[in-house]
């Protein structure tokens, strides 16, 4: 690696002031799975790199029964899979984080850079959406809040300035008969990246659907919410029609590329094959 | 790397006599050495003894000088070692320094370089590592990993490197206990950490019962991946001590084997668990 400068910051107010002060090429080290492959083999060459280690209150996961969960930005992939409360209630989360990369490197990425890092295949991104989490962002100016499905502009690309930095990710607590799965398709089981991501939450009231969220990975530049998909399942009773009318909804809304993992008409129909399938698991979750 | 010969200048340190000599430049050697003889003859006098550790491994305590040397033109003030009569001459990396010169090992000659003024601008990190219990203490750049600064300062060398990138698993360590790629870690990062590598599994001469099975079971073949399988073996058990096979294939998912030997590997650490 080349040389850079190194702080390492023990509060966020600093984290904050470095950043605004050495602006452009500053580069933020978190679990550094991301960045220092970059800037091993990607010829990325930061002339400062700021490390959020030392930095207090970013590694904690909060749960308020009444209102919502609160997952630190700094809190790594093993945590959260192996969370027993996220487990539970926040399902597809622990199984997108449970999926990324390998138990060595899921000790070290964090769920604050899987989406800074803004690739359209991020494993936690989708399951983040599904539970309409919004990020907490800190930077000069104070701090703002940004949901999830908003956040991410391009692949690679975030809203955040330069000098903001992501603290923690908020989700209301889903009502009790709640159901969510994330599943991903790669080429190899393990050790690989999405070629296609679906996270589906269902949340029933009465029988029939009171709330559906489907979000799609890696099938276009940034995650999306399939809406039309969504619309269809609300205020219905669950069935295999309406599930396999909201997976051609989905599919529509994709636009994949064709690359090294899959071509875009591959993608596409697995699309519509694997947000069946989620569906379908979600459902048995909610009435369990 | 190559060696080639070049003709040198050599004076004593009034610069008032000089003798061309035929030396040899070694990219491997550190220090100019000039046979005993040749440094009588002008009359340049041993200033102090030092150490000095061969390529063989063996310590031996040298007489050290201080000539002219001159090539290409250029001149500077060097050490130099005193050495046997029947030795040749050799050129060292810190007089090439010195005469802003390095060895083009292609072209068998020496090539004009810009110097290095690097050295004043990098910022050096105090850290403390614990590692297998005992405390070290070093001074890092930032740019340098765990795994490098393990290996290559501290001289635990059984945690490897294989891709750099975190995909292979050689370099495991257990890190504030977390089972990590250590190439994936900046140096400063684990400062104050408590660290497990390879070398500290044994204990009392004993090895760790996955240590153990790998041996009683032929799970090792060219033995590079093997550190590595061993520590995710260890933290694996550490959580979850009678794992099905399907928990540990996952457990080892990062942990590449180019030789192939998984099913080996699989068994031994099932073999661990029930030990």
């Amino acid at each position: 690696m080349h040389r850079f400068e190194y702080f390492a910051p023990t509060s966020l107010d600093e984290a904050v002031s470095l950043l605004k002060e050495r602006g452009n090429g500053v580069k933020l080290l978190a679990g550094g799975t991301d960045l220092l492959v970059h800037m091993k083999e990607a010829g990325l060459h930061p002339p400062v790199v700021v490390s959020l280690h030392e930095v207090p209150g970013l590694d904690s996961i909060e749960f308020d029964q009444a209102s919502e969960l609160g997952v630190g930005a700094s809190v790594d992939m093993g945590e959260v899979a192996s969370h027993a409360l996220i487990q539970q209630r926040y399902t597809a989360l622990a199984e997108g984080a449970g999926i990324v990369g390998s138990v060595q490197t899921r000790n070290l990425a964090t769920i604050g850079g899987n989406i800074a890092n803004a690739a359209p295949s991020a494993d936690t991104a989708p399951p983040l959406a599904v539970f309409d989490a919004v990020a907490v962002i800190v930077g000069p100016a104070g701090r703002r809040e940004v949901p999830v499905i908003d956040l991410v502009s391009g692949p690679g690309q975030t809203v955040l300035a330069t000098d903001e930095i992501i603290t923690r990710f908020n989700m209301p607590a889903p009502t009790p008969d709640t159901g969510s799965t994330y599943e991903r398709h790669t080429p190899r089981k393990i050790m690989d990246i999405a070629a296609v991501g679906v996270a589906v939450r269902l949340s029933l009231q009465d029988g029939k659907i009171a709330e559906g969220r489907i979000c799609l990975g890696a099938v276009a530049p940034t995650i999306i919410r399939a809406a039309e998909a969504e619309a269809a399942l609300v205020g219905q009773p669950p069935s295999e029609e309406l599930f396999a009318k909201a997976a051609k909804l989905a599919q529509a809304a994709s636009s994949p590329i064709s690359d090294v993992r899959g071509s875009a008409d591959f993608r596409r129909y697995l699309v519509g094959v694997m947000t069946k399938r989620c569906l379908t698991t979600a459902l048995e979750r909610a009435d369990a | 790397m190559g060696t080639f010969s070049v003709d040198i200048e050599l004076g004593d340190e009034a610069a008032e006599r000089f003798e061309t000599l035929s030396a040899l430049v070694d990219t491997g050697a550190t220090y100019t050495v000039v046979p005993r003889s040749v440094l009588e003859r002008l009359a340049v006098e041993p200033r102090e003894r030092a150490p000095f550790l061969l390529a063989d491994g063996r310590l031996v305590e040298q007489d050290i000088g201080q000539t002219w040397i001159r090539v290409d033109g250029k001149s500077v003030v060097t050490r130099v070692v005193f050495g046997e009569d029947e030795s040749r001459t050799l050129v060292g990396a810190y007089a090439l320094e010195g005469l802003l010169l390095a060895p083009d090992p292609v072209g068998k000659k020496l090539v004009p370089v810009e110097g290095l003024l690097m050295a004043t601008t990098s910022q050096k990190f105090e850290v403390n590592y614990t590692i297998n219990g005992r405390n070290y203490h070093t001074y890092i750049e930032p740019n340098r990993t765990l795994l490098e600064v393990v290996r290559d300062e501290l001289r635990l060398t059984g945690a490897k490197e294989g891709c750099g990138t975190g995909d292979c698993g050689a370099c495991s360590m257990i890190v504030d206990g977390k089972l990590v790629t250590s190439c994936l870690m900046l140096a400063p990062q684990a400062n104050g950490a408590e660290i497990t590598t390879i070398e500290g599994l044994a204990e009392n001469g004993n090895l760790h019962p996955v240590q153990q099975a790998f041996l009683d079971q032929g799970a090792v073949q060219c033995g590079f991946c093997i550190p590595g399988m061993i520590m995710a073996g260890k933290a694996l058990l550490d959580s979850n001590p009678k794992p099905t096979e399907r928990e540990i294939r996952s457990a080892i998912a990062g942990n590449l084997c180019r030789c192939t030997g998984y099913t080996k590997i699989v068994e031994a650490i099932s073999a661990a668990a029930e030990a």
